[in-house]
């Protein structure tokens, strides 16, 4: 359960009371260790939500690529052909790199 | 604590296109890129970039960028090794495109590369860097985390 207490536009924060499981505040805690437990909670929940946005943008990234892949007929493929593709790739690369 | 933790690890191309094909015999690729990228301070050399930027469009590679800032650090190594340290690389069996990896990661003093080729470089016995699978490299996590908890 999560109370807001106060709202300070002055600096931009909202004040919150926050009920945790037991569990979950004792490994906060263990965490914290010499820091303010406040800011460690800042940070987590900060870090929890931009892992968040960033399985989502993944997700849309895996399903545009994957979708090329079909169309190419190389969603299928093995890991020894993947490995291959990536391998002639990288000579490819190397070579505009590193012109003989 | 683990040096993996501390140090900075490159990681290979091939890590991102089984984690964004989401092959199934690839799990750990996915789980490296989406539990543990806050526990690594990465090396990215030029090489994967511009092999990155082949394989996915500008709005992808900027998809990867954001999501590699989750990273406890993250440097693009926009330089490419000496002609003369590929060429040493080359001489001693690797392939041109393996031996800039080589080279970029010798120069930087890069000890850890992340990649599911097993056979990266595999008949050169005494690499200055160790090729280590995203499974190994979540199994020495998962383990610290461990003894830390």
């Amino acid at each position: 359960m999560v109370e807001v207490s106060e709202m300070n536009p002055a600096n931009s924060t909202v004040q919150i009371t926050l009920e945790l499981p037991q569990a979950v505040y004792e490994r906060v805690m263990q965490r914290a260790g010499d820091r303010p437990v406040e800011m460690l909670l800042v940070d987590l929940i900060d870090q929890g939500l931009q892992a968040d946005d960033a399985e989502q943008l993944w997700q849309q990234i895996a399903e545009g690529y994957n979708q090329r892949l079909a169309q190419a007929g190389k969603l299928h493929q093995t890991t020894d052909e993947v490995l291959a593709e990536l391998a002639v790739i990288r000579e490819q690369v190397a070579d505009e790199f590193y012109p003989d | 604590m683990s040096s993996i933790q501390t140090e900075q690890v490159a990681i290979d191309t091939n890590e991102f296109i089984f984690a964004l094909r989401q092959t199934p015999s690839h799990p750990f690729c996915r789980q490296l890129m989406f539990s543990k990228l806050s526990e690594l301070n990465l090396y990215m050399p030029f090489q994967v970039l511009a092999e990155l930027q082949r394989n996915l469009t500008a709005e992808e590679m900027r998809g990867i960028f954001f999501l590699l800032r989750q990273a406890k650090s993250v440097q693009w190594d926009y330089t490419l090794p000496d002609a003369k340290v590929v060429a040493k690389w080359k001489a001693r069996g690797a392939k041109k495109g393996d031996a800039v990896i080589s080279a970029s990661l010798e120069v930087a003093g890069i000890r850890y590369l992340i990649s599911e080729n097993r056979h990266f470089l595999s008949e050169i016995s005494d690499l200055p860097f160790q090729v280590l699978s995203s499974e190994a490299v979540i199994r020495v996590l998962g383990s610290i985390s461990e003894k830390d908890s």
